[in-house]
């Protein structure tokens, strides 16, 4: 039997609506935040600039309804899943588009995760083994990438998930449970 | 006596659980998970599931600090054009919807005066019009003065040709 989500179980660390009113220190706090999940589920820099910008707008023009019984974050992420929902759905219609493919500097983060005493054979392999992380990460589907990201990256709680993407809390874990499953297979491809 | 090792789905349940990282509360619930739960034991005392729990762990935290240093790089190429205090859009909004009441406020009242100056210009041009009749007609009756004035007044009576012969004829 699925669980059903209460927003009052989640943790309020920031509250009020008048909190909203200070967007400036609301996109201070959160637009890092928000910019990564959409860029990293969408992996285009334009179309994330621009959905974290409407997420912000919306989240302004709807401060009202906010009734602080979730974490801001948590309602910003929910704000930003429907954008994105929204934009893969248009996107359908709009093939012939050009995308700003986001590009992972692979090299430069291998670098700078390896550190700067590293010898060039370790750098190497350190990229080689990044480039095999983030190929993993990216055959995951799209459910399971979403709970992956924030679980994993966000380090939301899984009630937070559910209360953002919409899904209950046992189908968040499990989508969380099939996307480990397929790291671990990838791991196993990849010799990881 | 024989030891079993955890389950794939038993290691994920560990990984997925996880420590709390976002407050102490967070932190003090998953140690008291921790404590309570036998996989967990299991794992501190099985150095093959503590690997294999160890592998995934390890892919997780490689792949979010590599989604962060690059994330972290494209959002300041993002939102370079903004400063350290961001311009918020919601000013640009602001700008953008006043400054499209302007442009109806022009829309509506460029119109209007457009009219009204069409219709100064019309009358300006109808008394203009008028003014040149009404020279006109003073040159004409000027014209007509004196036109009038170098006709012969009533015709002189002619002279009788029979009486200018017969005096000549004298």
């Amino acid at each position: 039997m699925e669980e059903t989500l209460s927003c009052e179980d989640l943790p309020v660390t920031i509250s009020a609506p008048s909190e909203l009113d200070d967007m400036e220190h609301l996109i201070r706090v959160y637009r890092a935040r928000v910019f990564r999940y959409v860029l990293l589920s969408i992996r285009d820099n334009d179309v994330a600039e621009s959905i974290t910008q409407d997420c912000f707008l919306r989240a302004y023009r709807a401060r009202g309804s906010y009734r602080a019984e979730c974490r801001v974050s948590t309602w910003l992420i929910k704000i930003a899943t429907n954008l994105i929902r929204d934009h893969v759905r248009r996107r359908g219609f709009q093939f012939w588009k050009a995308a700003s493919v986001f590009s992972i500097d692979l090299p430069g983060i291998a670098d700078r995760l390896a550190g700067s005493q590293a010898s060039p054979e370790a750098r190497l392999v350190a990229q080689d083994k990044l480039r095999c992380v983030w190929q993993i990460v990216d055959s995951l589907s799209k459910h399971q990438k979403k709970v992956f990201l924030l679980r994993f990256i966000e380090e939301m709680e899984i009630t937070e998930i559910a209360e953002s993407t919409g899904m209950k809390i046992n189908t968040v874990k499990s989508h969380l449970h099939r996307a480990l499953s397929a790291v671990r297979a990838g791991m196993s491809k990849a010799g990881l | 006596m024989k030891q079993e090792h955890l389950s794939s789905w038993q290691i994920e349940e560990l990984i997925i659980a996880g420590p709390g990282q976002h407050d102490g509360t967070e932190l003090g619930r998953a140690e008291a998970h921790e404590t309570s739960n036998p996989a967990t034991r299991h794992l501190e005392a099985c150095e093959l599931c503590k690997a294999s729990a160890e592998r995934l762990q390890e892919f997780i935290h490689l792949y979010r600090e590599s989604a962060l240093i690059q994330t972290s790089a494209a959002e300041t190429k993002a939102f370079a054009h903004s400063p350290a205090a961001p311009q918020p859009f919601w000013t640009m909004w602001r700008v953008a919807t006043w400054g499209l009441a302007l442009i109806l406020l022009l829309a509506v009242f460029v119109p209007i005066f457009l009219q009204q100056q069409r219709g100064g210009r019309h009358q300006q041009q109808h008394s203009s019009k008028a003014a040149q009749i009404a020279t006109d007609n003073l040159l004409l009756q000027k014209v007509d003065e004196e036109v009038s004035y170098s006709v012969p007044q009533p015709l002189e009576s002619l002279t009788d040709p029979a009486t200018d012969g017969s005096s000549s004829n004298q």
